[in-house]
């Protein structure tokens, strides 16, 4: 593929609205997570909540799109200059030829979840109050984005469990590739809902404590939200010292279970291997890994299988889900907006909460955070449905660009 | 864009039980009945899966199935597109009732079969194929927009492309909310090479044109009974064989599917 730039990208998660609020809690290793205290949920875990979603009133003529996911999604715009970034896009290229293509597992289905508390009463759904198109389906995130800027081009949302926003690179890609967009609006965002609280509780795999990626005694997910948007494009008449970009994408299925992945870590090897093979990279030139690191026993040991089976126990690796809790379908935007901080600043993460490595798994965790030159990350992203996707970002030393 | 090829379709519609009885209808060989679609859907699934799987996911399974029986494909070499309007409302309205009760009784089953590609996945473990699939969502366009994507993904890696369109009919409170008449699933094989092919199709995003419909009022009444078959006036002028452009909605603007090259 050809190399895209990120030429504008910005994250708001539990940690903070905007990449330096995100930056300096990723340096001050300030976890986003709280116990939990969503609406009356009463379930025994840890969330990372997003406190001024409930705040943000979306703009005139947007009424029929409020709803939890769109507020997150608005108030994740408001940073980083972000906006600003996509009317300069709007300035160079035609109106539909800049693709939205949008990441989210649930989009804004509390507000239908919200509604159905009321029909025991005799109550109905009703139109007037509930949006389904604007609030509860899922192209809602990608149709908001799009009208929000006035753009007309190529828009889709992907929905491929917690892969969806990683996806959304390799998507971008293709159509702008084919000629169909010049650039493209990627991201990913989901917010807090009952279905994947009490679903996730239910398959029994919500830690009662903060999750703990890789550690010995981790018992499962975080639940988080966030919104994280990315501007690629494929030439930039400024490529400054400082320009992220995607150099390559992998994506593969499992074939072994909807929500366990396969014993050997098959599909995420197939993954990993396409994303670093299309960056023509080999995996000694990854300088840094973002896993995944969900914190459930399963998952984080099939994913040190396949990072072990690739790049041996030498290239570094930590998830940075103990910060933000596990973003579901916004986790593949968040970790490559944070992948793209990590190479701006030259910073490896640690492995936050993680407090006694399990000694069975092999991958080079960072228990520390580490500041040292970064000029590659390899970023993965396994979803349920055996739904894998990995990313290679890089700065302007990371590869051939 | 270049142009794609179509290799195999498959249907499942009201009064539509395959192609098959899709080309002698459209060429106006039988009369049509819209009947609703069968209970009973033929899939690939193992009997105790098929049996704890939604309608949804076996409305999409079963059009793939079809494809299987007609035109066998090697799983490994394709590409899979699932394409789905809102995905899986029986689930949503089971886990919501579910939530609402004391205890909130949530099914571990049901919510991972709740996520927009659980069609996907099944087809890839019954399948065996390691290949990418993508899941997505364009509300009344999704049909357009699945296309779209399914001849992007060939052209861009030389591969062919299975496309799997579906959506079921809604359980109440929801179908008030979205009125959808039928069931409907509908599958294509895409390819970049016209070896084998029904047609030809060239692709492209066009402006302010008019969305093709069907002279036939009984056609234009199955067109409007599920969002995936405004699809039917392209399938019409494959069945006939017409060289022709067909218009669909594609968000804020068109697609224009031009058909041509049909094979003897």
């Amino acid at each position: 593929m050809q190399a895209l730039i990120l030429s504008n990208y910005t994250v708001t998660t539990a940690i903070g609205c905007g990449n330096q609020a995100n930056f300096n809690s990723l340096q001050q290793q300030k976890s986003g997570l709280i116990p939990n205290n969503f609406l009356n949920t009463e379930l025994n875990t840890w969330i990372g909540r997003i406190n001024a979603i409930e705040e943000q009133v979306l703009p005139d003529g947007f009424e029929n799109y409020q709803c939890r996911n769109n507020q997150l999604a608005y108030l994740t715009l408001q940073s980083d200059d972000f906006s600003n970034a996509i009317e300069q896009a709007k300035a160079k290229y035609d109106s539909d030829k800049i693709g939205v293509f949008l990441g989210t597992s649930t989009s804004g289905i509390l507000s239908t979840e919200l509604a159905y508390a009321e029909l025991h009463n005799g109550a109905f759904l009703n139109p007037d109050l509930l949006h389904f198109r604007e609030q509860h389906n899922n192209f809602s995130l990608a149709e908001f984005v799009q009208k929000y800027f006035g753009l007309c081009g190529p828009a889709q949302v992907i929905s491929t469990a917690c892969s969806s926003s990683a996806k959304v690179f390799a998507t971008a890609s293709k159509y702008i590739e084919m000629g169909l967009c010049d650039a493209a609006i990627v991201g990913g965002v989901d917010s807090l809902c009952l279905t994947t609280l009490y679903g996730f509780n239910s398959l029994e795999l919500l830690s009662d404590e903060v999750c703990r990626p890789y550690d010995q005694n981790r018992k499962g997910l975080s639940i988080g939200e966030a919104g994280a948007f990315a501007l690629l494009e494929k030439e930039n008449n400024e490529p400054q010292d400082s320009s992220i970009y995607l150099l390559g994408y992998g994506e593969s299925s499992d074939a072994y279970h909807m929500s366990s992945p396969h014993p050997d870590g098959l599909g995420a090897i197939k993954a990993i291997q396409s994303a670093i093979n299309m960056a023509k990279l080999s995996p000694e030139q990854i300088d840094y890994v973002n896993l995944h690191g969900t914190a459930t026993p399963v998952n984080d040991k099939v994913e040190d299988k396949a990072i072990f089976n690739i790049f041996g126990h030498t290239t570094k690796c930590s998830s940075t889900k103990g910060w933000t809790g596990h973003t579901l379908g916004a986790a593949g935007a968040v970790e490559a907006i944070f992948s793209a901080l990590c190479l701006k600043n030259n910073f490896l993460p640690a492995s936050l909460n993680t407090q006694q490595l399990d000694e069975t798994l092999k991958s080079n965790i960072l228990l520390d955070n580490n500041s040292q030159e970064l000029h590659t990350v390899l970023s993965n992203s396994f979803g349920f449905g055996g739904n894998n996707c990995s990313l290679v970002f890089a700065d302007n030393q990371g590869g051939q660009i | 864009m270049k142009p794609i090829y179509l290799k195999a379709v498959s249907i499942i519609a009201p009064g539509i039980k395959n192609w098959k009885e899709a080309k002698a209808l459209f060429n106006e060989e039988i009369a049509y009945e819209a009947q609703a679609v069968t209970k009973k859907l033929e899939t690939f699934l193992a009997p105790n899966t098929q049996r704890r799987a939604s309608r949804n996911i076996q409305l999409a399974l079963a059009s793939v199935q079809q494809l299987r029986l007609d035109s066998p494909f090697d799983s490994e070499k394709l590409l899979y597109v699932f394409t789905s309007c809102n995905g899986d409302l029986t689930i949503f309205h089971q886990i919501s009732s579910a939530l609402n009760l004391p205890g909130h009784p949530v099914s571990p089953t049901k919510f991972h079969n709740s996520v927009h590609n659980a069609p996907a996945g099944y087809t890839s473990i019954a399948l065996n194929t390691q290949s990418p699939s993508t899941s997505i969502a364009s509300f009344q366009d999704s049909f357009a927009n699945g296309l779209l994507e399914a001849t992007v993904q060939s052209l861009s890696t030389q591969k062919d492309c299975l496309l799997v369109a579906y959506d079921e009919i809604p359980p109440e409170p929801l179908l008030s909310l979205f009125p959808v008449k039928a069931d409907f699933s509908c599958a294509f094989i895409l390819s970049t090479s016209a070896e084998n092919s029904l047609c030809r199709l060239d692709i492209s995003i066009t402006k302010g044109q008019k969305i093709s419909s069907m002279n036939n009022s009984q056609f234009e009444r199955l067109r409007h009974c599920n969002p995936q078959a405004k699809v039917i006036p392209l399938l019409h002028t494959i069945a006939c064989k017409e060289s022709q452009s067909i218009f669909m909605g594609y968000n804020q603007l068109q697609l224009k599917i031009k058909v041509s090259g049909f094979s003897q």
